[in-house]
């Protein structure tokens, strides 16, 4: 019994080495997420910009605005100079954070049993992203305090800096909210890219593409029927999971109901060209299947659901430039949430514009030339 | 020219190998062309290139007067193709893939409902038109993809071994439905590895290595094997095998089952030779005469002739 178990495994070992596709998939796709995810998390995130509102314009506020400063979570891009001001820039998502510093800071932060309030609003759409930066606001403080007021001594009960954070668009920091509006993204992802990617390659692995090309069906018409059926899904699917988190999880929908639909049009285009492009490259649904899985990992890794895109390294925020589910998910994030518009949201969706027309481009181009 | 079928120097290379080298055919309307030949030898390629699947390399191929390669838009209207690897949407009914070949074929109108009810009846799929084809018999499936290439009427069509793996009943019945369609003058160039539907064909051309060697009516292509032929019925195969193999005027040998057919240079010389070589060898004759050779003797003896004149070099496999 043994043997025969053995004369099996041996068999199934040999196949797994001859199929050259499958074996890449297996050990060098989970290497590259790994790898990717380490890199990913390593960096502790960088470049959010900040607004400053500095009321006090004293030596210790100054001191505050230099802190965040030089922790590289923040670039300071803005100098408020109203209230007003400051919900703008965050309302607009011009600014992932930003600070006030009330007029009295340095007064009550020297005083015994007061202290200075600094108050600092995060962009809480990315519930990750805001609480790693609730994370290093902490530190910073701890810091600062620990420099400037330390030296006195525990005896001298002095006020010293409180911190208060407020969460915009998801002041309560309800996780479902960040979590349920990606994965709304993410689950019409999957399901367009399998759809179009298995396509034509089961067509032309059950023998009926061949009968289909001797019809008079060109090869626009063929591409277009089948991405149609897939773009049909793909809205379904859209609308069905909208209802579900509008009405079954409470999660707010302050954007426009139609930006949202034509930006998943967009969206949907992008991945049935991508599918297109991986059936046309493969000869098998099995190898389909194995493709879409692969591009499945860098896109998650890259679209910021795991690890914030801003937690990334360099080389990975270009990649991320290119994943349309990373732009799709910063949209609907900022649709649902903070009710942005198609103005507010140029930075995303004219990347997710070019890379619908470069990949639509390019699955034409190898389709229509594609030997049967 | 409606129906006739030419190729000139039609080639075909793959990456390593030529698969089809410079073929010339020219296929009169109404004939039914017979491609044999064993594996590998190209026919699958070279139909593929005629029904306008496949640009060839070199050469060129007209159909009804169309270019195959150029003209692939209008030859659509002419040409009725059956891939060796056929097969239909197994999740669909018999009848909504035959709808579905209609609507991209645009068959539309009154005649549209006229010509589905004909071809199902003509493919004896009336009683099963609410089955999916997933489930029919492997020679219901074969009936069924031709009933979806003949939807528009084609002038000509294309089979490539379409009985493959189809029990012989089924096969018959597929092949009166070609005949009906040959006597509607639907030029038909089918390819098979069965002999039997060879001999039915109106002309056989025999392909080797990417080559037609031999082309002509069945009758002509039997003429053609050298030396009479033997039929030998013993008991024992082994030692009448080795014991022919020795003996002078032997041109070849081919077992068939539990027959030994020897092609000997002369008939009557060569019978009683043979048989009292058997008998002092300790095999039985149960029955030794002259025979005629069938299309089957014929293909494997122009093949062996041929694969000694020159043999397989690596880049042809």
């Amino acid at each position: 019994m043994l043997r025969m178990i053995l004369n099996l495994a041996w068999k199934e070992l040999v196949q797994l080495i001859r199929d050259r596709v499958l074996l890449a998939f297996l050990i060098v796709a989970p290497a590259i997420q790994l790898v990717l995810i380490a890199e990913a998390t390593g960096a502790g995130i960088r470049g959010i910009r900040l607004a400053v509102w500095d009321q006090d314009k004293s030596a210790l506020s100054h001191d505050v605005v230099t802190a965040l400063e030089n922790a590289n979570t923040f670039r300071l891009t803005h100098r408020a100079q109203s209230y007003e001001e400051i919900e703008d820039l965050i309302r607009q998502g011009t600014v992932g954070a930003a600070a006030i510093i009330p007029p009295d800071f340095s007064r009550d932060a020297s005083r015994p049993g007061s202290s200075g309030v600094l108050l600092v609003i995060l962009d809480a759409t990315n519930i990750i992203k805001a609480k790693s930066l609730v994370g290093v606001l902490d530190g910073v403080v701890a810091a600062l305090v620990e420099r400037e007021f330390a030296a006195l001594g525990s005896a001298d009960r002095r006020g010293g800096i409180e911190l208060r954070v407020e969460m915009a668009f998801n002041p309560t920091l309800n996780i479902r909210w960040t979590t349920l509006i990606t994965q709304l993204g993410f689950i019409t992802y999957q399901i367009v890219l399998v759809v179009a990617a298995v396509g034509f390659v089961r067509e032309r692995e059950l023998g009926t593409l061949e009968q289909l090309a001797v019809t008079p069906i060109s090869r626009l018409e063929l591409m277009l029927g089948k991405g149609l059926m897939a773009l049909g899904l793909g809205l379904l699917n859209l609308f069905l999971l909208y209802l579900v988190l509008i009405l079954g999880f409470d999660i707010p929908m302050r954007g426009s109901f139609a930006l949202f639909v034509f930006l998943g049009i967009l969206f949907t285009i992008t991945e049935i060209s991508v599918g297109t492009l991986v059936s046309v490259m493969t000869t098998s649904q099995q190898q389909a299947i194995l493709m879409v899985f692969l591009l499945a990992m860098l896109e998650v890794t890259f679209s910021g659901y795991l690890v914030p895109t801003e937690n990334m390294p360099m080389f990975m925020q270009v990649f991320a430039n290119f994943s349309p589910l990373q732009h799709f998910s910063a949209i609907l994030r900022a649709i649902f949430l903070k009710g942005s518009t198609l103005l507010m949201l140029t930075h995303h969706v004219l990347p997710l514009v070019a890379l619908t027309l470069v990949t639509t481009g390019v699955a034409w181009f190898l389709f229509s030339r594609a030997e049967w | 020219m409606t129906g006739r079928i030419e190729a000139d120097k039609l080639t075909k290379r793959f990456r390593k190998t030529e698969a089809v080298r410079g073929i010339d055919l020219d296929i009169a309307p109404g004939e039914i062309y017979g491609l044999i030949g064993p594996d590998s030898a190209g026919k699958t390629t070279t139909i593929r290139m005629l029904a306008g699947v496949m640009k060839p390399t070199a050469g060129s191929a007209r159909v009804s007067g169309l270019d195959t390669s150029r003209q692939a838009e209008q030859l659509r209207e002419q040409v009725g193709y059956m891939a060796q690897r056929f097969s239909l949407y197994g999740d669909l009914s018999v009848r909504e893939n035959i709808e579905f070949y209609a609507d991209i074929f645009g068959v539309r109108g009154a005649d549209r409902e006229e010509r589905i009810k004909r071809l199902l009846r003509f493919a004896r799929l009336e009683e099963f038109e609410k089955r999916d084809a997933g489930v029919l018999s492997g020679g219901m499936k074969k009936k069924l993809g031709l009933a979806c290439a003949l939807i528009h009427q084609p002038k000509v069509l294309f089979l490539d071994e379409p009985t493959n793996g189809v029990d012989p009943i089924s096969r018959r019945e597929f092949w009166d439905i070609l005949s009906d369609l040959h006597i509607r003058g639907v030029t038909i160039f089918i390819s098979t590895a069965y002999m039997d539907e060879a001999e039915r064909c109106s002309r056989v051309g025999l392909m080797y290595r990417g080559e037609i060697i031999r082309q002509g009516t069945p009758d002509s292509l039997r003429q053609l094997v050298k030396g009479d032929l033997l039929a030998i019925v013993t008991n024992d195969l082994q030692i009448a095998e080795a014991t022919v193999a020795k003996m002078d005027g032997i041109v070849e040998m081919q077992v068939y089952g539990d027959r030994l057919h020897v092609f000997v240079d002369d008939a009557a010389t060569r019978l009683p030779q043979i048989q009292a070589a058997l008998i002092a060898a300790g095999a039985r004759v149960d029955q030794i005469r002259p025979a005629m050779p069938h299309l089957q003797e014929a293909f494997i003896s122009l093949i062996s002739q041929e694969h000694d004149r020159r043999p397989p070099t690596a880049d042809h496999r």
